[in-house]
């Protein structure tokens, strides 16, 4: 009993130290006995010191004796996440609540100051504690190395991590140019933008306007960003905002101003629709950012170490990713990734582009019609792939698309329906060479999805039409990335 | 439809949310029925097509005066026999009467009468909503606040007595809601930043300029404050959700003075906003207010309610 005493004071001066009590896990047929001590227990894994070093055990199936045995209602999961305000202050709350919602759990939030919040999650009958979210405002840089040292379980992030971290895209986002509802501008190419950020334009008469200077605001973390849309000069001097709210409060009061910001803090400022020379234009919403049919989508991620979590963190996580988050998500002021359907109705401005862009070539007109005439009874889903520059390395929003439209399959959704994958080129080089292109990446993705898709009776097909459809001008890297594609329709 | 309630207090957590009565001990039922009657109005609207007392009284009052050990009551029971009107005029004298009305933009009128209370203090409560407040020389009390509940019940909490009164509120789920509710001194101030407005604007809605809730007619919202210095007190900004304009937000911002007697101490406040379940969702303030060098300066919070915006679509 002294013994005991003593050990119970060394676990009591270290916590997490290893000091503690012996305990026996017992297979049920008795076959298989594990003796050591208690390092971890997250209500499913033990991990346990043994003679033979440190183990982890599933205790699913295995009876626990011994004074080192936990007590499953004393554990409390805890998770760190760390972020921009947006995602820790408005995603996370909102999954949160209804996560706990789902589950039978109660949901609070405490909150101490405008960097630091966290939700408790307790049992809705018995009131006990079940998991602590602790949640702070931290710059992206700071999230990721917090991430790398283990002081966060989780990274909220608009940036794709690098090293070993698994990610999932949560969101979705753009990047638009906004200016004051008073100023009359409805439009601005891709090209002035690149002027506009590398100070090539700094008047708004260059823009159709007055000779007025553009008060150009930018925010403070988005330059990884900011160089996609300008990667060859440097940016020019701008007003540089630590929120994106208080840059859309700045644009949103000065019809002098324009900025950039993430479609999902656009505030009280007005959206420029971001076109091309040939006048082909695609304003950011909601579908046109779920089928990356804008140029500047923008994908929102939740990232962790490969360690294991607690498993109310990880079905959290599982839960953030599902279909049921897509509403939250979307009410909480973000693009979601549910699956959505664009019927070919509502496509007549694609279609007249396609054959404006056509013109007198007769061959083209014949691709447009076979088009047409292929196209016409089936719908447009919002999921399409688009490909890294120059590859069939398809782009990060367009992976996370793949298990998408798998789950979507599994799930019945297009049962007795027939998934056509359609692929698509620039108008850039010679049209049956561009035709050939398109064939491939369709086959890249049918093969991508039809790996996932286990047993689902829907039949995969594919088809192609070069360069028929574009869905911005050729004339920018931008356009032809987003021309490069494989859209996804259903019959 | 009237509705005349009073039972003692200890037992009205058994026998129903909405009766209750003087907490004198050693009192019978029937003693405190006819010497001394709390009076409540319950008005359920103005069409009154809610609940009908005749078919909730058969149930209930048979068991009123015989056993206080009455299980708790799903809806507020209705005592028909006690609606008459002889009733009212014979415990005119000095019963408090409470009456609760629907009133435009989802809000309560609270009209109590109190005339043997006069200058007295007593807890209004509403939802989550609490405030301490006073009757005035006359013993009366006026106050009107958005409805948290479309079954909506104030309750009203006297040293010895409590009055409760309910009203149906229709378009109550047309309006989204930001409260602050608090204990003590007064430091926070709800600020609303109507699409775009900055301070001083006629869309800067704040506790200096709180505006009418008839504004809900045009989609903007109005600021409700109740409660006093050093008690429990609330305010509460509402907005008609549906008037809302396609774009633009509704920026909300607290505002924490930092005074001689609050610097560098913890603020205890909640808050709640309409959340993603469409209920409102809570959250403690666990602030610690910065040192007492900074007094008179305020403390800002962004990030305690989120702005309000129209989904992305």
């Amino acid at each position: 009993m002294p013994c005991r005493f003593l050990i119970l004071a060394l676990s009591m001066a270290w916590p997490w130290a290893a000091a503690a009590d012996a305990l026996q896990l017992t297979s049920a047929d008795g076959a298989l006995t594990i003796e050591g001590e208690l390092l971890s227990y997250d209500n499913e894994l033990f991990r346990l010191n043994t003679a033979a070093g440190p183990i982890t055990v599933d205790g699913g199936n295995l009876r626990c004796s011994g004074a080192g045995c936990p007590d499953p209602s004393d554990l409390v999961s805890r998770a760190s996440v760390g972020g921009p305000p947006e995602m820790v202050h408005r995603l996370m709350p909102a999954l949160l609540e209804v996560f706990a919602d789902t589950r039978g759990l109660s949901y609070q939030r405490i909150f101490e100051k405008d960097a630091l919040a966290s939700w408790q999650l307790r049992d809705a009958e018995t009131n006990r504690l079940v998991a602590v979210f602790e949640g702070r405002v931290l710059p992206a840089p700071e999230a990721a190395s917090q991430l790398a040292t283990r002081q966060l379980d989780i990274a909220l992030s608009r940036l794709p991590a690098k090293g070993q971290v698994r990610q999932d895209v949560i969101a979705l986002d753009a990047l638009v140019p906004i200016v004051a509802p008073e100023n009359p501008r409805a439009m601005v190419t891709i090209v002035q933008l690149q002027n506009l950020l590398n100070g090539r334009i700094t008047t708004w008469d260059r823009l159709g306007g007055d000779a007025r200077d553009v008060a150009l605001h930018l925010p403070d973390q988005l330059d990884t960003q900011l160089r996609r849309i300008s990667p060859k000069d440097a940016l020019r001097p701008a007003t540089r905002h630590a929120t994106f709210d208080a840059l859309a409060d700045a644009v949103a009061s000065d019809p002098a101003a324009l900025g950039l910001v993430p479609y999902s803090n656009i505030g009280n400022a007005v959206p420029l629709v971001v076109s091309g020379a040939c006048g082909l234009a695609t304003p950011a919403t909601r579908d046109t950012i779920r089928a990356e049919d804008y140029p500047v989508t923008e994908p929102m991620f939740l990232q962790r170490l490969g360690a294991r979590q607690p498993k109310i963190v990880r079905d959290f996580i599982a839960f953030a990713r599902s279909h049921e988050a897509q509403p939250v998500i979307r009410a909480a002021g973000f693009v979601d990734q549910a699956v959505g359907i664009i019927p070919f109705e509502d496509q007549g401005d694609r279609i007249a582009n396609a054959v404006l862009a056509a013109g007198d070539d007769p061959d083209a007109m014949i691709a447009v019609r076979d088009m047409i005439a292929s196209l016409m009874t089936a719908d447009r889903l919002t999921l399409t792939y688009r490909f890294q520059d120059g590859s069939s390395d398809l782009d990060i929003q367009s992976l996370s698309n793949i298990q998408r439209l798998a789950e979507t399959i599994e799930r019945g959704d297009f049962d007795g329906r027939e998934i056509v994958f359609v692929g698509f080129s620039d108008g850039n080089g010679p049209a049956d060479g561009n035709l050939r292109l398109s064939i491939r990446r369709a086959q890249v993705v049918r093969k991508a999805v039809a790996a996932l898709v286990r047993d689902a009776d829907v039949p995969l097909t594919l088809s192609a039409f070069g360069e028929a459809l574009p869905m911005a001008c050729d004339d920018t890297p931008w356009g032809r990335q987003v021309n490069r594609r494989v859209e996804v329709w259903v019959r | 439809m009237k509705n005349l309630a009073a039972l003692n207090k200890r037992r009205a957590v058994t026998i129903g949310v909405t009766l209750f009565l003087a907490l004198m001990s050693g009192h019978l039922m029937q003693s405190v029925l006819t010497d001394r009657v709390p009076v409540v109005v319950v008005d359920t609207g103005p069409k009154d097509t809610v609940q009908s007392p005749s078919v909730a009284a058969p149930d209930l009052l048979p068991v009123l005066p015989v056993s206080l050990d009455v299980p708790a009551l799903p809806k507020p029971p209705v005592m028909p026999s006690r609606v008459d009107e002889a009733s009212l005029d014979r415990t005119v004298g000095c019963d408090p009467t409470l009456q609760v009305t629907p009133a435009p933009a989802a809000t309560l009128r609270i009209d109590l009468l109190a005339p043997c209370a006069p200058n007295q203090q007593f807890i209004l409560r509403h939802g989550p909503l609490t405030a301490d407040v006073v009757t005035d020389a006359q013993g009366q009390f006026q106050a009107r606040i958005p409805a948290l509940e479309e079954q909506a019940q104030v309750l009203l909490e006297f040293p010895e007595i409590a009055l409760s009164a309910d009203a149906t509120i229709s378009d109550q789920s047309d309006f989204h809601h930001v409260i602050l509710q608090w204990h003590g001194a007064q430091t926070l101030k709800l600020n609303a930043y109507e699409f775009g407005a900055s301070d001083g604007e006629s869309g800067h809605v704040w506790p200096g300029s709180p505006k009418s809730p008839e504004r809900a007619l045009d989609g903007r919202g109005f600021l409700t404050s109740l409660g006093r210095q050093g008690g429990d007190a609330f305010q509460i900004y509402s907005v008609p959700v549906r008037e809302l304009p396609d774009t633009g937000v509704i920026r909300l911002v607290v505002d924490a003075e930092i005074m001689p007697n609050t610097c560098g101490r913890d603020l205890r406040a909640v808050a709640f906003q309409t959340g993603p379940l469409g209920r409102l969702s809570r959250s403690d303030i666990r602030v610690t207010l910065p040192d007492c060098d900074r007094v008179g300066d305020v403390l800002r919070l962004q990030n305690l309610f989120s702005d309000m915006r129209l989904a992305l679509r």
